[in-house]
């Protein structure tokens, strides 16, 4: 593309959305969602709206497209698609928009792929739907002008866009070796040729033209290379195109996988399948709406990569929308922050980043896990050298002293097999770990889901019991206690688990949820019960009020604070946080962690911290240790870590922290 | 699969056994002695009854009388009624007018069930909606005997356009009214099952996605909302022709319906245990089977379930 076109694309908006209102109707009355949003997208760029949940970020983008849940609906500003007025479209008109111009990649991917229709037959609606020609890709208007402006150039009329056919496939292989090898090449050099073509030549994603270009490339006579290439490249039939589409979005095995249903698919193998369903009609602007938040977070990268890579070689914009502004300000060139229904900031990514203007990004900007680790961890120091004096045991935490503190848990040679249905073989989840936890530190175990960290934990906490190998509590085996000693034991190893809106009982009040512990171990009488528990709420930085509530009335941050509170009704030595902050937005995932750390400094607590979130590691933990596919990793000390990877993984791992590598202006 | 079947019909077996004897010995519990019953009011002669009780070995212990039954029925032997006649014929003379009656009620509240569930739950809130929702309840909340009676009156005495009663041989006309009586309360719970199926696929992502591919609304309904709601009303539907033909009895009594139902109902008050532990173990058998298929049906219609 040279600079001229880019200009002349760029002075006009793909999407120009002005002083946006959403309002939801609701039986107390409206409901203002979006309240002023404005926010422009030029074609082939990625534009990332920031905010946390319920500040209207996801709203805004789903009134572009037409598809405002319940009772939503625009009631002022304007948004215009290419000039074109649309905010006041009837569901019929946006039938002509949707997947043509505008496509969706949507945020859970668990529940946006329909169970009961095979994968393949998904992505198909979505070619049948927009009437695409399955046999020739869709060029797009960036494309057609390339194509007007060098008509001696590549192309030659659109029959040069038709697709490799998978029947046409063996031929042009054979047809393409025998041309190599014409072309003066030695057997070892042609095999490696068509081992290359195998890979890239694709069908139902691969055309003609570029057929041509790789075999000239391979120093094939342009007329041989053409004639091949006309011959053998006729185009594709839907089982192909749809093939063709999922390898495009980075599903190994397409077509075989797109004979399948949703549930034999991992997140990430759906995620992908929807990226393929929502660039199936080639969109001019593809909505992102937190494509990979459910993901995890390598996982994240390689989709995230291969999304940016597809959308950059088809010309498409990219609305992404995010609560991470690490993540944002890595993928997009243009960030707009939303706060509560407004746009509270938006400019070229890193001048937000480095000089936010509004309060609220310079909160995000302090929060993000990914960004402000580094500051994190220093607060913490700050926080130690305040209390060393107080607290002897936390004086241990501090790097230097790392060999003499005391170890409270212990794990030696962990083993925990699994019998698979239908196999001979048993699956092991856990394969010898060992590794320790140091009284009054943070010890993280890290990696990806199917690693095994959760395994362990719940190991540890005695709730699963090991094939093999032993858990040490204080020096002593926890599977040789009686029934005394293991009540003991749970008084003093408190679990607090991922989802907060699972882990407390729905029927209990929250006085009874943090009382519960205290009254199953017969602590206090009523009265002094309710006075813990009101020091506990104190503790979490609740109001005294929130006792007589129920768990649906609070927020997702306030149920975690309450899942702690619990966690410390017993006084306990260690808590087991098993992705305690992942379901949190940043900013309350902030509140949390800032909780834990004052905690772990006033009462000296040691914590295990499963998770997967490597920028969350920097922020809490002392030391690390990275499991993959059951086996310890790796296992140092968190500086050591990050400074100073040992394995491959970790630096997989390390590499995918959004925006990790990106720097900040702030302080 | 094939195991799974097997492993299916080898289940009857214990279930049949457990039914029946439970019938058996609730019959023989009964109170009244059946060769009484079966001379009314007229005084019986002690060697004459002596005689009936030795045919039709009431004078054994409950268990032997259970075995016997059980060993004949085996070779599709049920005995005789106490009027003679071998259980087996009538049997197969009610039979088929019950199953022509709950076939008939079965595609009734098939139809409207399913209609009228997915009309009000694609326009839930509307009024239309509520009035399906309130005559639904309606329905449920009265007992058919009600339902029956009120039906008769309206249809058949006062507009006259359906017949009161069915005779010996009924048609379809003579089973249309006692097929709706039969069907009505199924019919009310499919509406609501339908209902709130289809408005809460309605809202599911998946059907959001389906949009966002730029599809119609008239596809996106039927192949994202009504394919997914119709899974469970349809393995509902399946359960319910079983107790379709069970539940005939009441139907079957009102409308004088000389079906399976008011058979039993005749066996009963005779304390013909013969009679009515035929019926109840061919009713039991029906039920199971139709379970069977449900369940069968049920992986068919939903890819994540699979048998071993």
């Amino acid at each position: 593309m040279t600079d001229n076109e880019n200009n002349s694309k760029a002075s006009r908006p793909l999407l120009q959305v002005t002083g946006l209102q959403v309002e939801f109707t609701t039986s107390a009355g409206p409901v203002r969602a979006v309240r002023d949003s404005s926010f422009t997208v030029y074609p082939g760029q990625w534009v990332a709206i920031v905010g946390e949940s319920g500040s209207g970020k996801s709203t805004s983008a789903m009134s572009v497209i037409g598809l405002l849940p319940g009772t939503g609906h625009v009631t002022g500003g304007s948004i215009k698609l290419d000039g074109t007025e649309i905010s006041h479209y009837t569901q019929k008109q946006f039938e002509q928009i949707r997947g043509k111009r505008i496509g969706l990649v949507p945020q859970d991917p668990m529940s946006n792929l329909n169970p009961v229709w095979r994968i393949g037959t998904q992505v198909k609606e979505a070619i049948v739907a927009n009437g695409m020609d399955v046999k020739r890709e869709k060029r797009s208007e960036l494309a057609q002008k390339l194509a007007d402006s060098e008509a001696e150039g590549h192309y030659h009329g659109s029959d040069d866009e038709l697709f490799i056919g998978s029947s046409q496939l063996p031929d042009l292989m054979e047809e393409s070796r025998k041309a190599l090898l014409a072309a003066g090449k030695t057997e070892k050099q042609a095999d490696e040729a068509m081992a290359r073509f195998r890979d890239d030549w694709v069908p139902g994603s691969e055309t003609r033209w570029r057929v041509r270009e790789a075999l000239i490339a391979e120093a094939v006579e342009a007329d041989e290379a053409k004639r091949i290439a006309t011959t053998y490249v006729t185009g594709a039939t839907m089982d192909d195109r749809v093939a063709g589409l999922l390898t495009e979005a980075g599903l190994p095995d397409a077509a075989v996988r797109a004979r399948q249903y949703p549930h034999e698919f991992s997140g990430g193998m759906r995620q992908r399948a929807l990226i393929a369903i929502g660039l199936a009609a080639r969109p001019e602007l593809l909505i992102a709406d937190e494509p990979t938040s459910a993901l995890d977070v390598t996982v994240q990268k390689r989709i995230l990569d291969h999304l940016h890579y597809l959308t950059e070689s088809l010309g498409t914009a990219v609305l992404f929308i995010t609560h991470d502004l690490g993540l944002a300000a890595e993928r997009a060139q243009h960030i707009v922050v939303m706060y509560k229904g407004q746009v509270v900031e938006s400019g070229p990514s890193l001048e937000v980043l480095q000089h936010p203007q509004h309060p609220y990004t310079k909160r995000l900007v302090a929060a993000a896990p990914s960004l402000a680790s580094q500051r994190i961890i220093s607060a913490k120091r700050r926080g130690d050298a305040e209390t060393a004096d107080e607290s002897m045991d936390h004086k241990a935490a501090s790097a230097d002293t790392l060999e003499h503190a005391k170890t409270i848990i212990e794990v030696r040679d962990l083993v925990k097999e699994f019998k698979m249905p239908r196999r001979k073989e048993m699956f092991r989840a856990v394969d010898d770990v060992s590794f320790s936890v140091r009284r009054g530190t943070t010890c993280a175990i890290v990696g990806e889901s199917g690693s095994g960290k959760s395994t362990v934990a719940n190991m540890i906490l005695h709730l699963l019991e090991p094939t093999s190998g032993t858990v040490l509590y204080r020096g002593q085996d926890t599977q040789g206690f009686d029934k005394k000693q293991l009540l003991d034991f749970r008084r003093h190893v408190q679990p607090v688990f991922q989802n907060p809106y699972g882990s407390l009982d729905p029927m209990y009040s929250i006085y009874r949820s943090i009382e519960e512990p205290l009254k199953i171990h017969g602590i206090g009488d009523k009265k002094s019960r309710l006075a813990r528990v009101k020091e506990l709420l104190d503790m979490v930085e609740l109001p005294q009020s929130t006792m007589t509530r129920y768990p649906n009335e609070l927020s997702g941050g306030q149920r975690q604070r309450i899942a702690i509170a619990r966690a410390m009704a017993l006084n306990p030595d260690v808590i087991v946080c098993d992705e305690a902050v992942s379901a949190l937005d940043v900013l309350v995932q902030d509140q949390v962690l800032r909780l834990l750390n004052d905690l772990q400094a006033e009462k000296g607590l040691s914590y295990l911290f499963i998770t997967h979130d490597l920028a969350v590691v920097r922020q809490i933990a002392d030391d690390v240790v990275v499991m993959q596919h059951g086996k310890l990793v790796e296992h140092a000390t968190t500086d050591e870590v990050f400074n100073n990877p040992k394995t491959q993984y970790t630096r997989d791992l390390l590499d995918a922290i959004p925006g990790g590598r990106l720097r900040l202006g702030l302080d | 699969m094939g195991r799974y079947l097997l492993r299916r019909v080898l289940q009857m077996i214990p279930v049949i056994i457990g039914t029946t004897l439970l019938i058996y010995a609730l019959v023989f519990a009964l109170p009244g002695d059946p060769v009484k019953a079966m001379f009314g009011e007229k005084p019986v002669n002690d060697a004459v009854a002596a005689q009936i009780r030795a045919e039709y070995n009431l004078d054994k212990p409950f268990i032997v009388q259970y075995l016997l039954f059980l060993k004949n029925a085996l070779t599709l032997d049920f005995g005789n009624t106490f009027s003679g006649r071998p259980v087996i014929d009538v049997i197969g003379d009610a039979f088929p007018i019950t199953i022509r009656l709950a076939l008939m009620a079965f595609v009734f509240e098939g139809v409207f069930g399913v209609i009228f569930g997915i009309i009000a739950g694609l326009k839930k809130g509307k009024w239309y909606d509520s009035v399906i929702l309130i005559v639904s309840l309606l329905l449920i909340s009265v007992p058919t005997f009600v339902t029956g009676f009120v039906g008769q009156y309206l249809f058949g005495v006062k507009w006259q356009i359906l017949p009161v009663t069915a005779g010996r041989n009924p048609g379809f006309i003579d089973l249309l009214l006692p097929a709706c009586v039969l069907g009505s309360v199924s019919m009310a719970y499919i509406i609501r099952l339908t209902r709130t199926e289809v408005a809460s696929n309605k809202t599911a992502d998946y059907v959001r996605t389906a949009r966002a591919k730029g599809m119609s609304n008239r596809k996106v309904t039927m192949r994202h909302i009504l394919r997914n709601s119709l899974i469970p009303v349809v393995t509902y539907l399946g359960a319910d022709l079983g107790s379709l033909m069970g539940g005939a009895m009441i139907t079957e009594r009102i409308f004088n319906i000389q079906g399976i139902g008011n058979t039993l109902w005749q066996g009963i008050l005779r304390g013909e245990a013969t009679l009515v532990v035929s019926i109840v173990t061919l009713l039991v058998f029906v039920f199971v089977v139709c379970n069977l298929v449900v369940d069968l049906l049920y992986a068919v219609l939903d890819p994540r379930i699979r048998y071993e």
